[in-house]
């Protein structure tokens, strides 16, 4: 079977930021971090003008929640740094 | 900003979207994220204590509106893989029972 008959699961996050230039800094800064379980998730990160879609495929809730969770505590903290910075 | 963030979960059985309601009142301290209750009990301190929000930053209240779709989702998750364990336990059981001939109400002693 292949890899992506094997992923069921999908979580799909869509993020509206203040501008295009922010969705942008939050999607470079997110996609470096390395999956730790590729042969049960993979996740991808786009941006569409000012918003970052963030979509995790795995092959069950447990990993998903747990990469999803993870994720997002990661892009709360960039949030964060624009709060304080721009 | 002129929307607000969302998030869709699809599986074989199950399509949900979360959505945040403005309306609410929402923090960025969430519920399923932070040290367990049982840890700060212990006397542990939160280093990691996410600020709170500006009152008149709206990237601000993306964090807070952010918070609330993460607690959703994690509770949303959490209980779906409570029910997958639970029809875990009960299918191992009721393969027992037909497969191996266990009668979970048998006695050793008789």
């Amino acid at each position: 079977m292949s890899k992506e008959g094997e992923f069921t699961h999908t979580l799909e996050f869509k993020v509206p930021f203040l501008n295009s230039k922010q969705a942008t800094i939050a999607c470079k800064s997110l996609n470096p971090d390395p999956i730790l379980k590729p042969n049960e998730l993979e996740v991808s990160y786009v941006n569409e003008n000012e918003v970052l879609i963030i979509k995790f495929t795995g092959s069950s809730d447990r990993v998903i929640r747990v990469a999803a969770n993870n994720v997002i505590e990661n892009l709360k903290t960039v949030i964060e740094c624009f709060e304080v910075f721009d | 900003m002129s929307s607000l963030p969302t998030a869709i979960y699809t599986s074989p059985d199950l399509t949900r979207n979360f959505h945040v309601d403005p309306s609410k009142s929402h923090t960025t301290d969430g519920v399923t994220t932070g040290p367990s209750d049982h840890v700060l009990k212990a006397g542990a301190i939160d280093k990691d204590k996410p600020s709170l929000i500006p009152t008149d930053a709206k990237i601000g209240l993306l964090r807070a509106y952010l918070t609330t779709l993460q607690d959703d989702v994690n509770l949303f998750l959490t209980k779906r893989m409570a029910h997958d364990d639970l029809n875990s336990i009960e299918g191992d059981l009721e393969r027992r029972i037909l497969d191996d001939g266990v009668d979970e109400d048998d006695d050793d002693d008789e």
